[in-house]
C-alpha cells in the first residue's frame, strides 16, 4: 500500500529521532522555512568554513515528512561544499516534482521519493531543502 | 422528507460527488466547512442558465434579458425570505462572505473614531479579523477580544461588564469553523443593543446547518456564502439593515450601481443596486436561489436531527479511543458536527494523509483562525466537519483510519 511506502521505517525513526536536531551555538548562514499553508516551520543553522558545511542543526515543528526530511537533509550534507549542496538540492527536489527519473545516487533521500505519490505532501519533503538554499543566499554572520 | 428519509440515510444520492470514488475507496467527504458540496438540482440550475437563458441584467430590452432580470431579482426576494422575511432592499449579492464583510468594514470607516472599540470573538475566520483589524488602524479605533472560558465558549456574562458606549460594532461568527460551537447571538444582540453598538455576524458555517432569522436575532449586519450552504462559488450575501445601506457611500464604482453620470458628476442607483457595481454573479445568484429551495424540500428539522445522530455516533466512537483529544464541544448542545481534534502528537497534516488513503477527506492546518490555535497552544489540528448528507455508516470507516494512524505512529 502506498500509504505504507510514504511512512516507511526509515522516515519514521527520523521523524521520532531526529538528528541535527539544535540551534547551532556558532553558525555563518541561518534561514526560516515556513509554509503557511500547514504551520510546517523548520530552521536551519550551518557552520561553513572554506566553502564546506563544517555543521549544520536544524529545529522545527511540523509533520513527520518535514521534520524527517529536514533531519534526512543535515544527515547527509554535512562536509558538502556548497557547489555540491546546490547540485543535491536540485536533483533531489526535481526527483519529487518532474517525471523524469533520477540517474544519481542520492542515498538515504530515495526513501523520500514516494512522496511524489502525495502530490499534496510534496512541499513539506522540500520545506526544508528550500530554507537551506535561502541560507546560504543570506546575509553571513555569526 | 421525513424521519424515514434519516433511516434511510440516503441523503447522498442527490449529490452526484459522491457518488465518486477517491484512492479507489467510496469518497467520504467531511471537509464541509470548506465547502459544502451541489446538489443535481443546484448543478442542473446553472447548466441550464448558461445553456438557454445566459445574458446580462438590467441591460437590455432583449426577452433573453429581460428574462434573467426577472430571475436574479426573485433570486434576491428568495434570499430575503430565507433570511427570516428581511426588505428585498436589504439583500446585497456579493462575491462570498468574505467581501461581505469588507464591504461593511469599508463604509463604517466613516462612522468610527480614534478610541471607538470594535468588538470581535477570539475564534473568527481571519475574514472576520483582518477587515475589522485595519478599519481599527485606519481610524484609531481599539479592535477588543470578547472572553473566552475554559470550554472555549464566549463568556458572554463577563462580555456584557466589559462592553461599553464606546463599542460601535461587534463582529462575531454564528458558528465556529474551527470549533462547530454555536455562539448566543440572540445574547450577543442584547448586549449590543444595549450600549448602541451594531452587530454584523458571519452566518458562513451557519445556514447550511440551522435556520436563520435575522430579525429575530435583530442583526444589522449577516453574511454568508453560498458555497457553505450547497450552492455554487462566488456568489454570497451581505444582509444590512435599509438605514445603514442607505446611510453608507458605496463600495465600488462601476456599471449598474449608477442613476446619472457625467465626467465630473454622478450619482447613484438606489439600494440594493448601489452595492453592486458590475456584472453580478448572475448564475451564482440562481444557483443561491436553488440551494435554497433544496433546503426548503429537504427542510431544516431533518437537517439537525440527522446532523444530530451524526453528532452522537461520532462522539460515542471518539470516547473509546483515549488518544483523541477534541477541542471544546463540552456541552454537545451548543455544537453542531463539526470537530477539530489532534491524535495524540500526531501532526494534522499525517492524518489528513492516512485519511485520504481511505477516502475520506478531512481538513487540517489551522482553519484561517490562527488566533484560535495560538490559544489552543497547538500550531494546527485534524478537523471533521459534517453535512446532513454524510452517512452514519461512515464513521466505523473514520475509526479504521484513526486506528491505522495510531498503529503507524504510536507503535
Ligand atoms: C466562519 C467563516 N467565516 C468566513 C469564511 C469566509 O468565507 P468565503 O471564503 O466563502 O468568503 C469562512 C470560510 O471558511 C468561514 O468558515
Amino acid at each position: 500500500m502506498e500509504l505504507e511506502s510514504l511512512y516507511q521505517e526509515v522516515i519514521m525513526d527520523h521523524n521520532k529521532n531526529p538528528r541535527c536536531f539544535h540551534k547551532l551555538s556558532e553558525y555563518t548562514h541561518t534561514a526560516d522555512g515556513f509554509n503557511p499553508l500547514c504551520g510546517d516551520k523548520v530552521q536551519v543553522y550551518l557552520l561553513i568554513k572554506d566553502n564546506k558545511i563544517v555543521d549544520i542543526g536544524f529545529t522545527g515543528v511540523g509533520c513527520a515528512i518535514s521534520q524527517a526530511s529536514a533531519s534526512m537533509m543535515c544527515q547527509i550534507v554535512k562536509n558538502y561544499t556548497i557547489e555540491e549542496i546546490l547540485e543535491l538540492s536540485k536533483i533531489f527536489r526535481e526527483g519529487l516534482t518532474k517525471d523524469i527519473p533520477i540517474d544519481k545516487d542520492i542515498g538515504s533521500l530515495e526513501a523520500l521519493l514516494s512522496v511524489k505519490k502525495f502530490p499534496m505532501r510534496v512541499k513539506c519533503a522540500t520545506l526544508a531543502w528550500h530554507t537551506l538554499e535561502n541560507s546560504l543566499k543570506g546575509e553571513k554572520h555569526g | 422528507m421525513s424521519l424515514i428519509d434519516i433511516e434511510k440515510d440516503t441523503f447522498y444520492h442527490d449529490y452526484p460527488v459522491l457518488q465518486r470514488k477517491v484512492q479507489d475507496k467510496k469518497l467520504i467527504y467531511l471537509d464541509n466547512a470548506a465547502t459544502t458540496q451541489k446538489p443535481y438540482s443546484v448543478i442542473n440550475k446553472i447548466a441550464q442558465f448558461y445553456q438557454m437563458q445566459n445574458s446580462n441584467i438590467h441591460r437590455s430590452a432583449h426577452s433573453l434579458s429581460a428574462e434573467c432580470t426577472l430571475e436574479y431579482d426573485n433570486a434576491r426576494s428568495k434570499v430575503a425570505e430565507f433570511l427570516g422575511g428581511t426588505l428585498f432592499n436589504e439583500i446585497i449579492f456579493t462575491k462570498g462572505c468574505t467581501e461581505a464583510i469588507n464591504l461593511v468594514s469599508f463604509c463604517m470607516e466613516k462612522k468610527i473614531q480614534k478610541d471607538d472599540e470594535i468588538w470581535i470573538s477570539p475564534i473568527e475566520h481571519h475574514a472576520n479579523i483582518l477587515p475589522w483589524q485595519r478599519l481599527c488602524k485606519n481610524t484609531g479605533a481599539k479592535l477588543k477580544i470578547i472572553p473566552m472560558n475554559d470550554q472555549l465558549e464566549l463568556e458572554i456574562s463577563t462580555f456584557e461588564h466589559l462592553i461599553t458606549e464606546r463599542a460601535k460594532l461587534v463582529a462575531v461568527t454564528h458558528i465556529s469553523n474551527a470549533l462547530g460551537v454555536v455562539n448566543p447571538v440572540e445574547s450577543i444582540s442584547r448586549i449590543c443593543k444595549k450600549v448602541g453598538a451594531l452587530l454584523f455576524i458571519d452566518g458562513a458555517q451557519a445556514v447550511s446547518h440551522t435556520k436563520v432569522n435575522v430579525k429575530e436575532i435583530n442583526a444589522d449586519f449577516y453574511a454568508l456564502s453560498g458555497h457553505k450552504m450547497f450552492g455554487p462559488t462566488g456568489i454570497g450575501v451581505l444582509y444590512a439593515k435599509e438605514h445603514l445601506l442607505n446611510e453608507f457611500e458605496p463600495y465600488q464604482l462601476g456599471g449598474g450601481m449608477i442613476e446619472q453620470v457625467t465626467f465630473h458628476e454622478s450619482t447613484f442607483a438606489p439600494i440594493p443596486y448601489k452595492f453592486e457595481a458590475g456584472t453580478p454573479p448572475i448564475a451564482g445568484a440562481l444557483g443561491l436561489a436553488q440551494a435554497i429551495d433544496y433546503i426548503s424540500e429537504t427542510r431544516y428539522d431533518v437537517i439537525l436531527q440527522k446532523e444530530r445522530l451524526l453528532y452522537d455516533a461520532f462522539m460515542e466512537m471518539c470516547s473509546r479511543i483515549k488518544e483523541i483529544k477534541i477541542y471544546g464541544h463540552k456541552n454537545p448542545h451548543h455544537h453542531i458536527p463539526v470537530f477539530s481534534f489532534n491524535i495524540n502528537r500526531i501532526h494534522p497534516h499525517d492524518i489528513s494523509t492516512i485519511f485520504d488513503s481511505y477516502g475520506i477527506a478531512i481538513r487540517s492546518g489551522h482553519h484561517c483562525c490562527q488566533p484560535l490555535m495560538q490559544i489552543l497552544g497547538v500550531p494546527a489540528t485534524a478537523r471533521i466537519s459534517f453535512a446532513y448528507y454524510n452517512s452514519i455508516s461512515d464513521i466505523h470507516i473514520i475509526e479504521e483510519a484513526i486506528k491505522k494512524s495510531m498503529e503507524i505512529f504510536i507503535k
